[in-house]
Order: structure tokens, then C-alpha cells, then sequence
């Protein structure tokens, strides 16, 4: 005879949320069927293991903040990315965080317009807009394809002093990146002036055009550095770098093939000269 | 109010306020190139439209703010991203949604950076500086493990995630194993905190399990020992 199986209440079993009658029939079930009760202890085990897991180092990274925006936006399965659901499965911070886009996500979608917003917020925002553009509203001017000795002296001289601030700033940026695909190779690119300062780091995908060759494009998608200079410094560990220029095109820096036959390039630095 | 230093004539108010969604983005991404002025007027809109939903996504998380970074900054925040990002909007949703992801990531991202502060717990309660009980730091117990003993939890930690991998189709199975199958959480409570019915748990939970099912049966594995203890087939 084809037993039935218990369903949900098999999971309140395994929640503890039946009392001693109420678990009765599901525990006479469990005695009877193995496929029920092998099910059972796998939970029991995934169960335990979470739990040390939690108490733990955590053993892998949490999710990025796009990794989850991307989880959670995503239109279907995602097959291509089950390490994100699998480290979602057991960590209760990064469920906790999801929860927040789908608590906006309803607010969005019930939203009216109502309540307003501080007047000191909307202050400190303009600020911030302002300041961003005076940095981005710059007249394009024509493009310089080479690159000057004393521009050299002083992209490598960023390269190496300014080392540490650098990759803080490509970290505080990949954090701030809002990006609606499954993160690729994201590869930091430093912005500097006309004078070789420092003005910021943009991050960029790492990519391959349709015909295979390896693009950089910018994660904002902004075409705002299109036409500018931009420099890779390549470093074989030789006695000078080697520097290949180019110009952004459509949000695009196009990267050459450089080798050398008896040494590995050990380090690539981009620019782009926002003048 | 923005210090709008753009050469075009001033926009007619009340025709801003009367444009589409669509029409008015359109339109602020134009004026974005060659009238800054007139671009700050259609971003005013765009925020007297959506800074109600700014400041409700950001001002009623359950996670609290510190002092120093607070909602406002926060809420000042996602209005700068949102202006410097509109030109990502795809037009796929609604602007409302587009603004709301922008106010969580955001948000998401502050509560990460001020948890990094060991001395700002975002998740939890202010503590009682009178309080005479060890701390949880005090009384944890130490993580230090042999070599063999990580390299065992580390196996078993690869092995629950190919597993769960294997399952977990998208977030919402991913929740429910989490929330309602390893943390007992009720199916109305999980409905309500990732907006989903409390039918569609139940239903997902079922699914999962056949899948857990199957993908056991399917490297003959038998019992929990054999899937925590020991090598299994790919």
C-alpha cells in the first residue's frame, strides 16, 4: 500500500513546533519509512552544521552588496551562480540584509507619493552633486595619444607611494558599486588630472568584446571618459615599465596584447587622464 | 536647494511636475550635457516625486545608525547615487523600484561599514556599561582548531555548500532552507519579512526536499555520516 507522506508537518517535526500528541503520527511515520527518516537526519546534520558553523570564523565571505542585489533582482534561477544561494542558505546576516530589498522592493511598488525627505539631507546631497561635478563636468578636450616623461615620473611615482591609499579607495568604490549583473573581474582604474593628481579610483569590468579580446568597461556603464587619454603601465619587472596609450571609447578601454619572452607581466596600472 | 549654475532659460515648473517618469529622466539626461542648471530643476522633481520613498526605505530598517553616519547621511547619500545613476535606469521597472534598490544597497552598505566599527553592534540593543556578566567575547570559546580538525570542517563545509549550491535554484530557496528549514522560522513570519505568500514557502519547502532527496539518492548516500563524514561522488 503507498504510504503518504508527511508534508508540512514533517517540517514542523523538525522545527520542534508539534507537542507530544501532535508529533505522534509523524514520529509512527518516521518508524515505518526510511526515505522520511533519512530525510530527517540529513536535516538534523545540516542543522548542527549551520549551527557551528555560525559560531565560527565565517568560512567564506559574505555576499557583496551587489552579489546580493543581483540575487535578489535576478528574473529566474540562477545556475550560474550558486556559490551566492549556497552562502545565503546558512548565513543569517546576508538573508537579514536580502530582506531589506525586499522590504524597498514592496515600498516601491505600493509607493504614492508621500512623506518628505530632511531638508538637511537634501542639503548634504546637493553638496555631494556639486562637488562630483566639478570633477565630471569637465569640457572634453582632444586627446593626447602619447604620454609625457613627467606624466610617467608621476603615474609611477602614484603607483608606488600612494599604494595603500589606492586599493582603499578601489574597495570604498567596489563597495559603492550598484550593479545589476552578477559581478565579473572588477579591475580598479585611477582617474588623475591634466597634472598627474589624484582625483579617484572608477572601477571596471574585466570583459571580452564579441570578437574575444579583452576590454575594460566601466561597471557605471557612464560614457563620461569617453575620448580621454587612458595609460596602462605594464610592469615585467624590467628596468622601465612599459606604457601602452590609448583613448575610452564608448565606456570602453580596449587592452593590447603585450608579452615578453622571458618574463610574465607581474603588474598592469590604468589611467585615465580627466582633464 | 541646488546652487544651479546652468546658461539655459529656467524650466517651467508646473510642466516638470506634470512630465512622466520616462519624459522627465529623458529629459535631465539631456540637460545633463549642456545645461546643468536645467538638469538640477528636473532632478528637484525627480526628488520631490521619490524622497518620500528614500527616506521610508532608509528611516524604517530594522538596523539603527550611529550618530556619526547618520540617516540623513545615508538618505543624502542614495539621492547623490541616484543622480549620478540614472542614466542606468533601464526602463524596465518602475523608477520607484530603481530608486528603492539604490536606498537598500545603500543602506545595506552603511550598516556594513559601521558594523566593521567593533564598537557599533547596528544589529543589537545598547549595552549595559553596569553590567557585571562576562561578555560574550569573555565567555566564547576558543576557535583555535588542529590542523586536522579544519581541514575536516573545511571538507564538510565544501560539501554542505555543493549541496546547497546544487538545490538552491535562486534567494528564495536559499531563505526558506535558511529561515524556515535550519532556523525553524514560521512560514507567516518568513512570508511577511521577504514578501512572499505563506503558500508559497510551504511549496518551495516541499520541492526542496525532493531535490535534497534526489541529490543524496543520486551519489548513493544514505545517512547523514556518509554526507558530513566522508568523501562523496561529484
Amino acid at each position: 500500500m503507498e504510504r503518504k507522506h508527511p508534508d508540512r508537518q514533517l517540517f514542523d517535526f523538525l522545527g520542534g513546533k508539534l507537542d507530544g500528541q501532535a508529533s505522534a503520527p509523524v514520529q509512527d511515520h518516521l518508524a515505518q519509512c526510511e526515505d522520511c527518516a533519512a530525510f530527517v537526519r540529513l536535516i538534523g546534520a545540516l542543522k548542527a552544521e549551520a549551527g557551528e558553523m555560525s559560531v565560527k570564523e565565517a568560512p567564506s565571505p559574505h555576499l557583496d552588496v551587489s552579489a546580493l542585489a543581483s540575487l535578489f533582482y535576478a528574473a529566474g534561477p540562477q545556475p550560474e551562480h550558486p556559490e551566492a544561494a549556497a552562502h545565503l542558505a546558512t548565513c543569517r546576516e546576508c538573508a537579514g540584509e536580502l530582506a531589506e530589498y525586499a522590504r524597498a522592493e514592496q515600498l516601491a511598488a505600493s509607493y504614492t507619493q508621500f512623506g518628505e525627505v530632511s531638508g538637511e539631507a537634501v542639503a548634504l546631497a546637493w553638496q555631494k552633486i556639486h562637488d562630483w561635478e566639478e570633477s565630471s563636468f569637465a569640457q572634453l578636450k582632444p586627446a593626447a595619444e602619447g604620454i609625457t616623461e613627467e606624466m610617467l615620473a608621476k603615474l609611477s611615482e602614484l603607483v608606488s607611494v600612494k599604494k595603500d591609499h589606492l586599493r582603499d579607495l578601489a574597495h570604498e568604490a567596489e563597495a559603492d558599486a550598484v550593479s545589476t549583473a552578477q559581478k565579473p573581474e572588477l579591475v580598479p582604474v585611477i582617474v588623475v588630472d591634466k597634472e598627474g593628481d589624484l582625483r579617484g579610483v572608477e572601477l571596471f569590468e574585466k570583459t571580452a568584446d564579441p570578437r574575444g579580446a579583452s576590454i575594460l568597461r566601466h561597471s557605471e556603464g557612464s560614457e563620461r571618459f569617453d575620448s580621454k587619454p587612458v595609460h596602462a603601465l605594464l610592469d615585467f619587472g624590467e628596468k622601465n615599465v612599459v606604457v601602452v596609450s590609448d583613448q575610452m571609447r564608448q565606456d570602453t578601454i580596449r587592452l593590447q596584447r603585450v608579452t615578453r619572452r622571458d618574463t610574465d607581466l607581474q603588474r598592469a596600472d590604468y589611467f585615465i587622464i580627466d582633464d | 536647494m541646488p546652487n544651479a549654475s546652468g546658461t539655459g532659460a529656467e524650466l517651467n515648473k508646473d510642466g516638470l511636475d506634470n512630465l512622466s517618469d520616462d519624459d522627465l529622466v529623458d529629459m535631465f539626461l539631456a540637460r545633463s550635457r549642456d545645461d546643468r542648471g536645467a538638469a538640477h530643476q528636473c532632478f528637484e522633481v525627480i526628488i520631490a516625486r521619490y524622497g518620500g520613498l528614500i527616506n521610508h526605505v532608509v528611516r524604517s530598517s530594522r538596523f539603527r545608525y550611529p550618530a556619526w553616519d547618520s540617516a540623513d547621511d545615508v538618505v543624502s547619500r542614495v539621492i547623490f547615487k541616484v543622480y549620478r545613476g540614472l542614466a542606468q535606469w533601464r526602463r524596465q521597472g518602475r523608477l520607484a523600484s530603481f530608486i528603492a534598490r539604490i536606498a537598500a544597497s545603500e543602506m545595506i552598505d552603511a550598516i556594513r561599514k559601521v558594523g566593521r566599527d567593533k564598537s557599533w553592534n547596528p544589529r543589537a540593543g545598547r549595552a549595559d556599561p553596569d553590567d557585571d556578566e562576562p561578555s560574550a567575547v569573555e565567555t566564547a570559546p576558543s576557535l583555535a582548531a588542529s590542523p586536522e580538525a579544519e581541514a575536516v570542517d573545511r571538507e564538510r563545509r565544501e560539501i554542505v555548500d555543493r549541496l546547497l549550491a546544487d538545490v538552491c535554484r535562486d534567494w528564495k530557496d536559499s531563505v526558506i532552507v535558511n529561515e524556515y528549514i535550519i532556523n525553524n522560522q514560521g512560514a507567516k513570519e518568513i512570508g511577511e519579512k521577504y514578501n512572499m505568500s505563506e503558500d508559497l514557502v510551504y511549496q518551495r519547502a516541499r520541492r526542496l526536499r525532493v531535490r535534497l532527496t534526489k541529490w543524496l539518492a543520486e551519489r548513493g548516500i544514505t545517512s547523514a555520516e556518509a554526507l558530513l563524514g566522508g568523501r562523496i561522488k561529484n
